[in-house]
């Protein structure tokens, strides 16, 4: 059976057919915990600086 | 007053006496009844059903103090509602020295003040115009009334007497209680007060020192089996196996005093129920005042036995019904054995009514009683036991008493139970939590006051689910609505976790603090106490009022808790971090019902960064969101204004830390993305159905920075909205990377591959390549034969590239272990030393080989199968691997040997290769000569016809769909589709690569190319 984690608590969990629909998470609860998380901009998605990004003025 | 009551009030009112303030006092009630459009209604109904509940099937006693009792009656009002009366009956014994000051003490404890507009009673002898003179009161109970229509002057002077109340500063507080309404309420009661004279029996069998003859018992039976439901709740299944659950609690009493061991209940094949327990025995010597054996006293009086009184057992179960007497009463038969001081006896009873004398069968070492009973059809509509039932409520008895074994023996069908846990409520836990995954070992405690003659035991642990499960006992009752005990654990549980979180610094500044349900997620736990006078809201929905019992757990589980959390850290931080958890959901939750209650509200127009589309025909609508302003700027400028929306959003650097840069999708941009599509967001809000285009387009610059907000919007999307990409709504647009310019004419690429295949297609136009040997005539290849030779070099080219990756350089690889044809698919390394192996079996022998201990390992080669047949294709082109990477050496003249492979252009230039591995560079270079090639870094360096004829025009444009991928079918799928996206996902919250990888790994969404 398929398997994935849930990408707020972690619980390994299983399904049968389709995704469920709380997929990636356990729960509509971990799904909530995840919205406030893109609320309160937690996420970010990095890089490694670049020599252009040092001379350039940030866009903010 | 409940509706129902009004009802009866009403009736009897009418019937007995109806007097004019009675119907002024009930239409008054039901007039403040009726404001409460509810109630009116139930009141209404209940009017023309003119139901008949009895009054006093509603009593309840609120305290059972030396000399006093308080009941209260009827009225299933809550305290809070305005609507609500209280009926209080007090009966003083005419011997209670200090009747007035009991009764401040029971008023003191929080009686509404509305019950003080009940009924109320003074000693009779002492009110020369109680107009109740009756016989009744001959007991030595004093029940007086105040009468009605002596004037509310009167009345309220009497009232405030019996309140305790000075005629002084707090006389306002009672007369705010005895307004008029109330005092016609008073007056019903009085008119109804021959009712009164029929529980007098009951009242009075509450008293230990209770002083009554025969007759009068008779007359107690009498009562129980007119109006059982009093006694036992109702007369169905649940007041039927009520029965069973008086009568073992007897026994339950036993264990309770440390010397029963064993319960036995055992259902008849005839439908009657014995109950077994190895106490002490009923005793069976005479008791003198009374003129019979206490066994038969017990079992013929409401209300008989030691329990009322503290010396025979601390703590008891049975005060919470009226005894094992009421079970004689309404069955049909009875009977007793019990063994004691050697002997065993037997008594019998038909209805209530000694049958059979008691007399000894036998001898025994043994003690114990055994109670078999046949309730009474004409009681009950249906006699059957039901094992389930029973066996629930055994099993919970012997949860709560460990050590204790019960067993259940249905002899009509064999089916047969024994409980027994060893480890009490810590085995009840347990098995609430069977197959759920506990977070840790269950945690116990059990704590007494000996002054106070408390104790409690608290049983707790926590899941990895989200729902609470607490359950409260109080002398072994399930009080199912709690009280102070529950409460104060509640209370106890929050403070400790809030403590322990705080001094380990476990809560952040930002982020809410847990509240007591956060805290209770996922808790199991059962709490129990021991009350030696436990005092009950009310009969039916059980809950636990004793004050000081509050005081007691709080404090005993609160120091417990405490302890418990310093001495062990690890477990205190999953509380503390699944209570934070939670209090973050419900903070998510909340913001997010907010956003989408906003976004509803505001709708399209609402959003400031949308440029919205004229149409709102979802079958050509499309929403572009776009990166950067510039590049919105241009699509803005040229769009099928009728069709096309443009939202403008911009990453926002965050900060910069650790040489990294940290991109995020800001609060405002994510609220202004929900609400342009109109969907809402959250697990109940989100409704597709209400998406407003047609489609979704994400159009960003084709570089690192555009590939990052990409995979930020297409995860939230995916989190949040992924009815959307199931329905496959959601394209990437596709900008080009390059444009080709030669005089006027453009030509745009999307990237490096499309390039390549433009460049490669331009250098084909009219080309051919001449194999120009020294030792043979030159040959040419050209049309199909030199684009298939092509693309053959080019694969090689591409697995060379995927070899490289992992070390492997394909002209030593392929001239060093080409043979026969096949080339290595293993590499092993061993302490460093590289070996290459063709076959599986190779390198298992290989292994095998290896001394002990060494450290082998291995790196698959991909693809060099297919290479090796490459290679053999070589030979139907007439060359040789050796072609490949043959050089041209420089002669003595200094010019270079000539080429042996020659691309001749359509202009008939010739363009020498070195070797055959540069026949598609040189294609290439062919294709570029006389294009200028512009690499675009973002979409603002396009103008905006540029932006409008590559990337939005739907007759040119290319849009890739975004699917989810079959996750599991090919994992492998996944980690490719992760590394080309370039996605580098990072939660900010710690550098947890496995928590990145996770995610990434959890969010498979990859592209697939479609033209639309």
């Amino acid at each position: 059976m398929p398997q994935y984690r849930c990408a707020i608590c972690e619980k390994l969990l299983e399904y049968q057919g389709d995704l469920p629909e709380v997929y990636p998470f356990c729960s509509a609860r971990c799904k909530m915990v995840d919205l406030g998380r893109w609320f309160s901009e937690s996420y970010s998605i990095d890089r490694d600086l670049t020599p252009e990004d040092l001379g350039a003025t940030p866009e903010e | 007053m409940n509706a129902q009551q009004y009802a009866w009030l009403l009736r009897n009112s009418r019937r007995r006496r109806g007097p004019a303030p009675l119907a002024e006092g009930i239409a008054r009630a039901l007039r403040t009844a009726a404001n409460d459009a509810r109630r009116s209604a139930s009141a209404r109904l209940a009017l023309e059903r003119v139901l008949d509940p009895s009054l006093f099937e509603r009593v309840s006693v609120l305290s059972f103090r030396k000399g006093v009792v308080v009941i209260r009656a009827g009225c299933g009002a809550t305290s809070r509602s305005s609507a609500a009366r209280w009926f209080a009956i007090c009966a003083i014994p005419s011997r209670a020295s200090s009747a007035s000051a009991s009764w401040r003490r029971e008023r003191g404890r929080r009686i509404p003040p509305a019950m003080s507009s009940g009924l109320t009673a003074a000693g009779a002898h002492h009110d020369s115009a109680a107009r109740h003179k009756a016989d009744h009161m001959k007991d030595g109970v004093e029940m007086a009334t105040a009468p009605a229509g002596k004037g509310d002057g009167e009345m309220r002077e009497k009232l405030l007497d019996l309140l305790g109340l000075p005629a002084g500063a707090r006389q306002r507080d009672a007369l705010g209680a005895l307004n008029e309404a109330n005092l016609a309420d008073a007056a019903v009661i009085l008119s109804v007060e021959a009712r009164i004279a029929t529980v007098r029996s009951a009242i009075a069998g509450l008293y230990h020192d209770y002083d009554e003859s025969k007759v009068q018992l008779l007359e107690g039976a009498e009562h129980v089996r007119k109006r059982p439901g009093m006694y036992i709740g109702d007369v169905g299944q649940r007041g039927l196996h009520h029965l069973v659950n008086e009568v073992v609690d007897n026994a339950i009493d036993e264990a309770l005093a440390g010397i029963c061991k064993n319960i036995d209940v055992i259902i008849r094949e005839g439908g009657s129920v014995s109950v077994k327990d190895d106490g002490r025995g009923f005793p069976t010597g005479i008791v003198e005042e009374h003129g019979m054996s206490a066994v038969e006293l017990c079992m013929t009086r409401l209300g008989a036995g030691a329990k009322f009184d503290r010396g025979s057992y601390k703590v008891s179960s049975g005060l919470h019904g009226i005894g094992v007497s009421a079970v004689n009463f309404l069955s049909e038969w009875c009977n007793v054995e019990t063994s004691r001081g050697g002997h065993t006896y037997r008594i019998g009873f038909r209805r209530g009514v000694t049958s059979e004398p008691l007399h000894e069968i036998g001898t025994t070492t043994a003690t114990g009683t055994t109670v078999t009973f046949q309730p009474d059809s004409e009681i009950f509509p249906d006699v059957n036991f039901q094992f389930e039932t029973l066996g629930k409520r055994l099993r919970e008895l012997a949860f709560l008493n460990s050590g204790l074994r019960i067993s259940i023996r249905d002899e009509r069908d064999g089916r047969e139970e024994t409980y027994y846990y060893e480890r009490g409520i810590v085995d009840f836990v347990e098995h609430l939590n069977e197959g759920k995954g506990a977070l840790h070992p269950t945690l116990f405690v059990t704590r007494r006051d000996d002054e106070r003659n408390l104790a409690c035991e608290l049983a707790m642990q926590y899941t990895d689910r989200y729902d609470e499960v607490l359950m409260s006992f109080a002398n072994n009752i399930n009080t199912h609505d709690g009280g102070t005990h529950l409460s104060a654990f509640r209370a106890a549980l929050t403070r400790a976790v809030n403590n322990y979180g705080r001094k380990a610094n476990l809560f952040k500044a930002n982020e809410p603090l847990p509240s007591g349900e956060d805290i209770r997620e996922g808790l199991t736990a059962i709490i129990s106490v021991m009350v030696p006078e436990p005092q009950f809201e009310s009969q039916t929905k059980v809950k636990l009022t004793n004050s000081d019992v509050g005081t007691f757990v709080e404090t005993a589980v609160g120091e417990w808790l405490s302890t418990r959390f310093e001495e062990n850290p690890a477990e205190a931080k999953r509380i503390v971090q699944k209570a934070v958890a939670s209090a973050q959901a419900r903070e998510a939750a909340r913001k997010a019902r907010e956003t989408a209650r906003k976004s509803a509200m505001s709708g399209a127009g609402m959003s400031r960064k949308l440029v919205d589309c004229s149409s709102r025909d979802v079958d050509e609508t499309e929403l572009f969101i776009v990166e950067g302003d510039s590049a919105a700027g241009s699509a803005k400028g040229y769009r099928d204004a009728r069709t096309q929306a443009i939202l403008p959003i911009r990453g926002k650097i965050l900060n910069v830390e650790k040489a990294r840069l940290h991109k995020i999708l800001s609060h405002e941009e994510i609220l202004e993305i929900i609400k342009a599509l109109g969907t809402g967001i959250g697990v109940e809000d989100f409704n597709i159905e209400k998406l407003r285009y047609g489609r979704v387009i994400i159009m960003t610059d084709a570089d690192v920075d555009g590939s990052h907000i990409r995979t930020l919007l297409l995860t939230f999307l995916f989190r949040h909205m992924r009815p959307l990409i199931d329905k496959g709504v959601v394209y990437i647009a596709q900008p080009p990377l390059y444009q080709l310019a030669r005089g006027k004419k453009r030509e745009y690429v999307v990237d490096d591959g499309a390039l390549n295949a433009k460049l490669k297609q331009l250098g084909l136009e009219g080309a051919r390549m001449e194999i120009r040997r020294a030792d043979a005539s030159a040959q040419t290849i050209e049309g199909e034969r030199l684009i298939t030779l092509l693309e053959l070099l080019e694969e090689i080219e591409r697995i060379g590239r995927t070899l490289s990756r992992r070390g492997v350089v394909l002209q030593p690889f392929v001239s060093e272990f080409l043979r026969d044809g096949a080339l290595p698919t293993w590499r092993a390394t061993v302490n460093g030393a590289e070996s290459y192996h063709y076959a599986d079996e190779d390198y298992d022998a290989f292994k095998a080989a290896q001394p002990d201990g060494a450290e082998v390992s291995r790196t698959e080669l991909p693809d060099t199968r297919r290479l090796a047949r490459l290679l053999a294709d070589l030979a139907s082109f007439d060359c040789s691997v050796a072609d490949l990477f043959m050089r041209r050496v420089e002669q003595v003249t200094g010019e270079l040997t000539p080429a042996v492979f020659v691309i001749v252009t359509g202009s008939d230039d010739e363009r020498p290769l070195d070797n055959l591995m540069e026949t598609p560079v040189g294609v290439r270079a062919i294709g570029q000569k006389g294009w200028e090639v512009k690499r675009f870094k973002g979409l603002g360096e396009m103008n905006k016809e540029e932006l409008w004829e590559t990337t939005m025009d739907p007759a040119n444009r290319v849009l890739r769909q975004v699917v989810v991928s079959d996750t599991d079918a090919d994992a492998d799928q996944i980690e490719i589709d992760a590394r080309e996206t370039d996605i580098l996902f990072a939660i900010l919250m710690g550098e947890d690569v496995e928590k990145r990888r996770n995610f990434i790994e959890t969010n498979a969404i990859h592209v697939k190319n479609l033209d639309v």
